[in-house]
Order: C-alpha cells, then structure tokens, then sequence
C-alpha cells in the first residue's frame, strides 16, 4: 500500500514501453500525495463467481479489497468481466433475470448478499453513475432531490440546500444555479453526466461507482469529470471502470486489471503501469492486445 | 496487397494470387447524354405516388365539404314564396333546389292540414300560375307538428287578454294557436343578409342546447351530445386505468414466457374484433347476466318486474366500449413503456428505488406520451363507434339526459341518445325523412368537428408533454 513515487529519470522505467502511462501515474500521484489513505476497509470480496443465465460463468474467484477514501480504477479488455464484477458490488445485477452471485462480498464487513441486506439501503449507500448519462425526464432540482425524497421525508429548505450542496459538489452549480427547474434533459452530456454524479452524492453514499462514465463524452467534458473525481476523492471511496488508460492513470490510486473474468492483477497505479508483475497485464497496457 | 506500383497498371487476371485487384478509378460519374432527357422511369413512382396522396387528400376534403355545406344550409332562413297555383291553391313555399325535371322542390309546412301528412312539395313550374314573397309572411316554430307557414293577424300573445296567436293560412280559414305551443316567430323576408346571418347563428346554437323534439325531425341534438359525451367520459375512467395497469404488468413485471406471449397476441388481436360482438357480449354477459344478479341481489328485483340494471343503459354502454378500446390503450402504452431507455431504470434502482418506485416515478411519467396517444385513440374510436351501443344502452329517442340536477345526479341505468346512432335514426328511422335530412348532415358535421376538436386538443398536450420531457 506505498505510493511510490516514480520519475521519469528512473531508469529503469523509462526505458520500458509503458512509460508514457508511468509517468501520468506518478505525476497525478505526486499531486495528490498528500492525502494519507486510509486502511480501512470498505469493500472486500472474495471467491467471487458470477454466472448469467445461470450456467454461463462471468466472474471467476474475484479477491479485491478496497479501501475507504481511495479511488480504484477497473481495467481491462470488452468482456472482461469488469462492469460485471461493479454491478455486483450494489446488487445491480439483481434485476438481470437468471443471474447468480457466489461468494462474498463486503460492504463494511457486512456481507452483501446475505438474505437480510436490505437492497434499497445497500444502493442508497453505494451510488452509481452509468455509462451513458441518464438524467430522468424532470427538473434538475427533482432529478437531485429523486433519492434523498425516497428514502426521508425532507422540508422544502432542506431539499434546496441539499440541491445547492451536491450541485456544488460536482461542480455544476454555475452553470445551473439560475435554471433549476429546467428541464435536465436540456443539458449537454457532460452536463448531464455530472449532473448524475450529483444525483449519486444527494444519497450521501459511501462508495461510488462509476462504469466508464466518460465514453460518452468530449475530451473536455472528460477532463471536467477527472477533475471532479479527484475533488471527490478522500470523502468518498471511487471505484471507476475505464477503458481509457491515461484515465486510469490520471485518476485512481489504484488499478485492477481484469481478464476473461478473472482479476489478474491489482495493485498502486504507479506500480501497475511501471513495473506490471503479470505479462497479460503488461502485453495489455502496452497495447499489445485489448 | 505487397504489389508493387508498377502493378497498378495491369488488370485484375493476375490477382490469382490471393492479392487484392489493384486501385483502379471507377467509372466516369459525369452525365451521360441521355440523362438530360426527362427521366420518366423515376417520375412514374412520383407520378403514382403523389396521384394517390391527391386523391386521398381531394376525397377527404369533398367528405367535409360536402357535409359541412350541406349541414350548414340547413339552418340557412330561407325566404318564403306564395305560390298560387293554376287549379286554385295557395301555398307558402320554402324553396330549395330545383330538381332535373324542371320542378321545384319545397316545403309548404302546416303538415296536419296536409293530404297524408306530408309538408314537402315538388312542382312543375307550369303548375304555378304566380309567385311572390309577401313581406308579412311568417315562419313559426311549433312543439308539434313541424313549422307553421301563415300570416300572423293581430299582434299575437303582445296584446292584452290574448293568449296566443291568431294566424291565418294563406287563402284559408283563421286559426289560434296557444301561446305555449308556439316556440319561435319569424318573417324571413323581412330579414337583410346579415339579419340572415344572424338567424343562422341562432339557429345553429339552438341545434346544439336544444333536445330532439318530434321524433328527432326537429329540435337539435343537446341529448345525442351529452350522452355521447358521458358515456365517452365514463368509457374513459374505466379504460385508462385497467389498460395502463394490464400494459404495466405485460411489460414490466411479466417475464417474457408463453403466457406473456399468448396474452400479448390475445390483446392484439382483440383489437380486431367486430365492435357488433363486444355488442352481443355486453348484452349477454353484462347486461343478462351481471345486470340481472344486481338488481335481484342490491334491489331486490323479482321475476317479472322492470330490471334496473337488468336493462341496456350507461353503466353498461360503457363498460362495452372500454373492453372495446382496452386493447388500444394496452398497446400504445406498452409503446410508450418501451421507449424509456433501460438506463432510467437502473438509475432509479441505484439511487434505491424499489421497483414501484421506479415506475410511478420515472418510468410511468416518461411514458405519458404513449399513455395519451392511447387515451386519444380509444377516445375517437369510442366517439364514433355506433354498433355495440345499439344493442347495450343507446336508443333513437331519449330527449331526457341521463344526468340530472337531483341526486343521484347521474342515471347510470337509464338509456341515453348518441351522436352517432342519431345520424342513423334521423336519417332512416324518421317518420319524415325530407324534414329529417338536412339534420342528418348537420348532425354528422357536428360528430366530425367534435372528434376532431378532441383529437386536436389531445395532440397539442401530447406534443406539450414530450417537449416538456425532452426539455424543449
């Protein structure tokens, strides 16, 4: 769990091909180094194995644990079982007809998928951004105030403080202070996308996931949501699926590299895109196959 | 794909190799000299398209036209002609067309003094010794008997002591009509363009606020207006809810299975039943059986006493047409259902919705669309339709209106008139059929502007809806 610190000037580094992602590494975790992780646990599974249509295998013995406050990026090639494997961290999955989930899976060492979880609360407390922005077809106001009104009961003064707050805290509160009511399908998809965000904060989560939030959007609107994830980060742990590798450099602390349904690798980004311990994971990031 | 330059000169018969033929330039893409001809092959689908939609266009303008002229001239106040014919009589005539043998078609009203009762004449012009249109001529509204033609003597209920009016018929003896049975007094050639226009007017609303009178050969079709909207407003509440609750279950808790399957062509094809059996079904089943057990368990009804409930009436004209539009409503709501994307609904389940929620609170509002196209649809069919209500509440003539200002306030067993069954018995039911012909027009304009006007109405807040969705 050390951030280590990699320079382009390390030799070794910089004479492999995966340099160019070692260096984003270690430049976005030297700006970040001042936070001091946590040890934590939050999320924990293990021997996980999912299966569609009840015979078809997705997950094979997925082992991770991730820590509170820490943002964890999911890699890997199509198919990998990587979005899966997020799904079954907020039981997601369940509303799959024919699905199974075996082994366990740890939110704050309660185990997920025992028989007296209650879903609603497991969701309320790990949120989750898609790949493509959904908006509902209402006011931003009511699209950020849907969670929060399902599950308390909230006075008219709450509900605005509670818009303005999560609307700051994804960093579209300027942009939208003057036209709450409007309708939130009105705005463009980088917009709506932090606007999801936004609506994923309103529940107050503990974890939050993110299953390749900006294939969707431009390169701008990319950068405005990374620039918001690392606000985000120390108050809430981020698991983000990308297929974007420089993103996942920027962005996590850690990396998961996920293959044919299995976990094949998970460790510091600055460690997985400098100095991968697995050939997959290297012919991978290297761009070799995937 | 390792050839060469060189190769590029060289046709494809080397390409047996396995490679690739080399880039060649396509054909010349300039005109050829035919093409400045016209290009007939390409101008018959226009031809034969566009004819079609000019005929479909040029036919449902004559249909409106033609009802709406022939419905409006039918209030039109027609001036009145003294005819004096060659053996003696004397009739006021209201003229109207003249037909292709030369003779003039009118009406000479005043039919109980008519030989067989019959107010409508057609002559041939030699017949008629004089015309002339006396100022004082006068037209009277009568409760029986259709209108009056005469000359008004004195000053009618006006002067003191006299309750009514003392007429005379053109060359005839005088008569006395009781002020009571007398509705309306009118000297049409007494009458400018725009007083014309102003009668017309008048005449139209009273169509429209007045109940039939004698056998529907006069009055308007307040009746036939109220009851068809009733029973269009009850067919409504009972439909939206069963058929948006049927499409919510079909398509989101049902699993795709045989019996979703087998429902789903059940729905469909219900859609495709001839409306005359929902009619047999609804006398049959609701009216005989369902009907029957109410008014023996709730009312206490015996063999041989008047049912209640036991009887064609609303309730149960409306129960039929909304298992008649059930099928419509199911489907377009299923549309609408279909076109919310899957992402909403796993953004409401992962904000914690429960499935419930996510329907009535995002699923259900996004869908509002589909659910008023359906609304719109069973609306207009309910409107129009006419066979099932003949044999489950809908009579020729009811001139009383199944609401009242008394309690219960709405007669849900009584028979009721509709729109569309009185364009029928006014038109082949009527004991005179020339007075009831203009109201036949006039009657089917009158259903063409409402359905229209509520298809309209329902497309605007349609269209509001989705811009208002999609946040436009």
């Amino acid at each position: 769990m050390t951030e280590s610190v990699v320079t382009d000037a390390h030799p070794e580094s910089s004479s492999r091909p995966t340099s160019d992602l070692g260096r984003i590494a270690a430049d976005s975790a030297s700006r970040r180094s001042l936070l001091e992780p946590s040890t934590e646990m939050v999320i924990r599974s293990e021997k996980l194995n999912f299966f569609y249509d009840n015979t078809a295998q997705a997950l094979f013995d997925v082992d991770i644990d991730v820590r509170r406050g820490q943002v964890v990026a999911f890699i890997g090639p199509s198919g990998c079982g990587k979005s899966t494997f997020l799904r079954t961290l907020n039981r997601m999955n369940d509303t799959i007809p024919n699905t199974r989930a075996e082994g366990l899976v740890e939110l704050d060492g309660v185990d997920i998928y025992s028989p007296d979880v209650d879903v609603v609360e497991l969701r309320r407390r790990v949120g989750m951004v898609f790949q493509r922005p959904n908006p509902f077809p209402m006011s931003i106001y009511d699209n950020i105030a849907f969670g929060p009104r399902l599950h308390s009961k909230m006075t008219k003064s709450e509900t605005d403080d509670l818009v303005e707050r999560c609307l700051r805290g994804a960093a579209l509160w300027d942009e939208t202070h003057d036209r709450l009511k409007a309708s939130a399908l009105a705005l463009s998809g980088g917009q709506q996308q932090r606007l999801c965000i936004a609506r994923a904060l309103a529940n107050d989560p503990e974890v939050l996931l993110l299953d390749e939030p900006c294939s969707a959007l431009d390169p701008n609107s990319t950068s405005k949501i990374e620039d918001l994830i690392f606000e985000l980060r120390g108050n809430y742990t981020i698991i983000i699926v990308t297929h974007n590798m420089q993103q996942a450099a920027r962005v996590s602390d850690r990396t998961a590299f996920f293959l044919k349904g299995k976990l094949i690798e998970e460790g510091a980004t600055t460690e997985i895109f400098t100095r991968p311990s697995h050939d997959e994971t290297e012919a991978y990031i290297t761009g070799r196959f995937g | 794909m390792s050839q060469s330059p060189r190769d590029v000169s060289q046709s494809s018969r080397d390409a047996s190799d396995g490679s690739l033929p080399p880039l060649q330039p396509g054909p010349s893409i300039k005109k050829r000299k035919s093409a400045n001809k016209p290009d007939i092959r390409g101008s018959i689908g226009v031809f034969i398209s566009g004819g079609a939609l000019s005929f479909v266009l040029v036919a449902a303008l004559a249909l409106f036209a033609l009802l709406f002229f022939r419905g409006a001239s039918a209030f039109w106040p027609r001036p009145l002609t003294e005819w004096k014919m060659e053996n003696g009589q004397t009739f006021l005539v209201e003229e109207f067309e003249t037909k292709d043998d030369g003779s003039i078609r009118g009406r000479i009203a005043n039919r109980e003094y008519q030989a067989g009762r019959l107010d409508f004449v057609a002559e041939k012009p030699e017949l008629i010794a004089s015309r002339s249109r006396p100022e004082n001529a006068v037209r009277m509204e009568r409760t029986e008997n259709g209108p009056f033609h005469g000359y008004l003597l004195g000053e009618g209920p006006n002067e003191e002591g006299v309750e009514g009016y003392r007429v005379q018929r053109p060359n005839r003896d005088e008569l006395f009509f009781p002020r009571e049975n007398v509705l309306r007094v009118q000297y049409p050639n007494q009458l400018s363009f725009f007083g014309r226009v102003g009668t017309w007017f008048g005449s139209v609303g009273r169509f429209i606020v007045e109940v039939p009178r004698e056998a529907n050969t006069e009055g308007g079709v307040l009746s036939p207006l109220v009851g068809t909207a009733l029973m269009v407003f009850l067919m409504t509440l009972m439909v939206m809810p069963f058929g948006v609750l049927a499409a919510v279950y079909l398509n989101e808790y049902a699993r795709d299975s045989w019996f979703t399957r087998v429902a789903r062509v059940a729905v469909n094809n219900l859609a495709g039943v001839p409306s005359i059996v929902y009619g047999v079904f609804g006398l049959g089943f609701l009216i005989y059986g369902l009907g029957d057990s109410i008014d023996s368990l709730f009312f206490g009804v015996g063999e041989g006493d008047m049912p209640i409930f036991g009887n064609p009436g609303l309730l149960w004209a409306s129960v039929t047409m909304a298992l008649l539009t059930v099928p419509v409503v199911v489907v377009a709501t299923e549309e609408g259902l279909r076109a919310i994307p899957r992402e909403q609904r796993d953004g409401a389940l992962a904000l914690g919705a429960t499935r419930w929620e996510m329907l009535s609170r995002v699923i259900l509002p996004g869908a509002k669309p589909g659910i008023l196209t359906g609304a719109i649809l069973a609306i207009s069919r309910a409107a129009g339709e006419v066979a099932p209500l003949m044999l489950t509440g809908v009579v020729g003539f009811e001139p009383d209106l199944p609401i009242s200002t008394e309690a219960p306030f709405l007669h849900l067993q009584e028979r009721f008139m509709h729109l569309g069954f009185h364009i029928y018995a006014v038109g082949f039911q009527s004991p005179n059929v020339e007075a009831a012909e203009p109201l036949v027009y006039a009657t089917a304009s009158l259903l063409l502007v409402l359905v229209i006007s509520l298809n309209l109405v329902a497309i605007r807040w349609r269209t509001k809806v989705r811009r208002s969705l999609q946040g436009r």
